[in-house]
């Protein structure tokens, strides 16, 4: 038997550029959801049709509810991942290289791990009042223990051996963990960026249930009555995590280079 | 430390719980001296190396090596994520790695690859780069174990030559680990034999190799093989016996 070329398969993908076999089925999907809201296959009550929440975003856009309300909630929940994710790395660095931190650490960052951190939020509130603080803190510790976890286990994956041959050559220790242990490390350190980048978002509407006074979950509270609002707030926290998404996968892509040949 | 050698070991002691493995073991290299260590496998060759190399301990005794020195192990041992060149210059300052770095990829002949990534080079390549590595800082004392043990014949061909005109280019004292004897004599100026813990026997092997028509040569090979196994009641380490290289773990 002969194996040729241009199999079926190879020449789909060669011709159809990757991000557009990506949108086929979002796109279908949307389509689906406009034709069942014109032929009434459900009530507007139920779910509005896409046509009235896009018109619900251009409304918002153009009386600055919602430009400003993004901002707010995407600075809140970028600086609170910035926060988790640093003090992650920096924990699973020292307690997959070190024993003893190891020994300090671990159990107690597990367990931590296993409380749904949403559940402290009444905690946090009684403790830290109804400001930032609480909301910054709740993204902080649901971002930082994902990304604990994943430079952890990536941590303890670096070859042994690649670090003796760093440590033969002179490296210090900053110097080794920069170019034997981060390196090795990464590809599981960009796992964790991007489950700790994912739940950011969550924790973010959970955070945002606190006296809200400027956010994504003020429009939500203010929508009550309003139903295409809302739906609108759901499409919009699904487009942050997915252009986040997108931003990981692309350093992926530039941080993994060498593993292609 | 006397200038005249590079290493001298006296008294050697290293044990693993009960087991003695470097046994008050003795060794001097002199400057620029090219020694080729062989011995049985699990004889101890590593442990002895490393010790040179500063990566085990000294329990008991005393050695004096140079602050200078670079080990080529027997997998390169490259970081995947730097390119060839950084793998190169790895721990030089910074402002001569990249000179530095060229110049010692075109001496074992990969200057062109220099921009390329470890995981697309040869098994042979990846070692030249080793050695390149080892030798870019000029060492005053080469740890070699077994850096041919994987590669095929035709490269270990090559590879012999390199090593024997680096050699003779930066002069450094030079340790090199092998199973294979014929590797052994063809390199080194002296061969010495690793038993029980002890250098058993030495053997100037400095003028041999020029020619292999020398009885001296077969004679030197044949007492070699002898101390490795033949007549010894170990007759199971036979690939040692047949002069063969034996790919380690
Ligand atoms: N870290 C260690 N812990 C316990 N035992 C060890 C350790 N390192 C080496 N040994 C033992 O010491 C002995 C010598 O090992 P070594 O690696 O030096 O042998 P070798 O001569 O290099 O063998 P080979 O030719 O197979 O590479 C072996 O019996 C080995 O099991
Ligand atoms: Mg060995």
């Amino acid at each position: 038997m002969t194996f040729s070329a241009g199999s079926a398969e190879r020449r789909w993908r060669l011709r159809v550029p990757s991000l557009v076999r990506r949108a086929i089925v979002p796109i279908l999907l949307i389509a689906l959801w406009q034709v069942g809201s014109s032929a009434s296959w459900w009530s507007t009550e139920v779910l509005p049709a896409p046509w009235d929440v896009a018109h619900e975003f251009v409304t918002l856009c153009n009386n600055g509810q919602l430009p400003s309300n993004l901002w707010v909630s995407v600075r809140r929940a970028l600086t609170g991942a910035a926060i988790g994710i640093a003090v992650g790395l920096a924990l699973g660095v020292a307690v997959g290289l070190r024993r003893p931190v190891e020994e300090a650490l671990d159990a107690t960052l597990q367990m931590l791990r296993t409380i749904p951190f949403l559940v402290i939020l009444p905690l946090f509130i009684l403790w830290f009042g109804v400001d930032e603080t609480p909301k910054i803190l709740i993204i902080t510790i649901g971002t930082a223990l994902p990304m604990y976890i994943n430079t952890m286990s990536g941590v303890r994956t670096v070859d042994p051996r690649l670090l003796e041959m760093g440590r033969q050559f002179g490296l210090n220790r900053l110097r080794l963990i920069a170019t034997v242990v981060l390196p090795g490390a990464m590809p599981s350190i960009l796992t964790g960026v991007r489950y700790s980048l994912g739940l950011s978002w969550l924790a973010l509407v959970v955070a945002e249930q606190i006296n809200a006074q400027k956010g994504l979950g003020l429009l939500i509270y203010n929508a009550q009555s309003l139903f295409q609002t809302k739906i609108l707030m759901v499409v919009v926290y699904a487009a942050l995590g997915l252009i986040t998404d997108i931003i990981v996968r692309l350093a992926e892509h530039r941080l993994l280079s060498w593993r292609s040949r | 430390m006397t200038p005249m050698n590079a290493v001298t070991v006296s008294g050697l002691r290293r044990a693993f719980g009960s087991h003695v493995v470097l046994d008050r073991l003795d060794l001097t290299i002199a400057d620029s001296e090219f020694v080729a260590l062989v011995g049985r496998s699990g004889g101890g060759k590593t442990t002895l190396l490393r010790t040179l190399a500063g990566l085990g301990p000294v329990a008991e005794g005393s050695v004096e090596v140079p602050a200078l020195r670079s080990v080529v192990f027997q997998e390169p041992r490259l970081l995947p994520w730097r390119r060839v060149w950084q793998n190169v210059s790895l721990g030089l300052p910074r402002s001569r790695r990249r000179d530095e770095a060229t110049r010692a990829l075109t001496e074992v002949g990969l200057a062109d690859h220099a921009q390329a990534w470890p995981l697309t080079l040869s098994g042979g390549e990846a070692q030249r780069v080793a050695l390149a590595r080892a030798l870019v800082r000029e060492p005053e004392l080469l740890l070699l174990d077994e850096p041919f043990g994987a590669l095929d014949a035709l490269t270990r061909i090559h590879m012999h030559a390199l090593v024997r005109q680096l050699h003779e280019r930066h002069r450094p004292a030079v340790l090199l680990v092998t199973h294979d004897v014929d590797e052994a004599l063809e390199l080194a100026d002296r061969v010495i034999v690793l038993r029980d813990g002890r250098l058993d026997e030495q053997i100037e092997t400095r003028e041999l190799f020029e020619d292999r028509r020398d009885p001296r040569f077969e004679q030197a090979r044949a007492r070699l093989l002898s101390l490795l196994g033949v007549t010894d009641t170990h007759v199971t380490d036979t690939s040692v016996a047949d002069g063969q290289a034996v790919g380690g773990p």
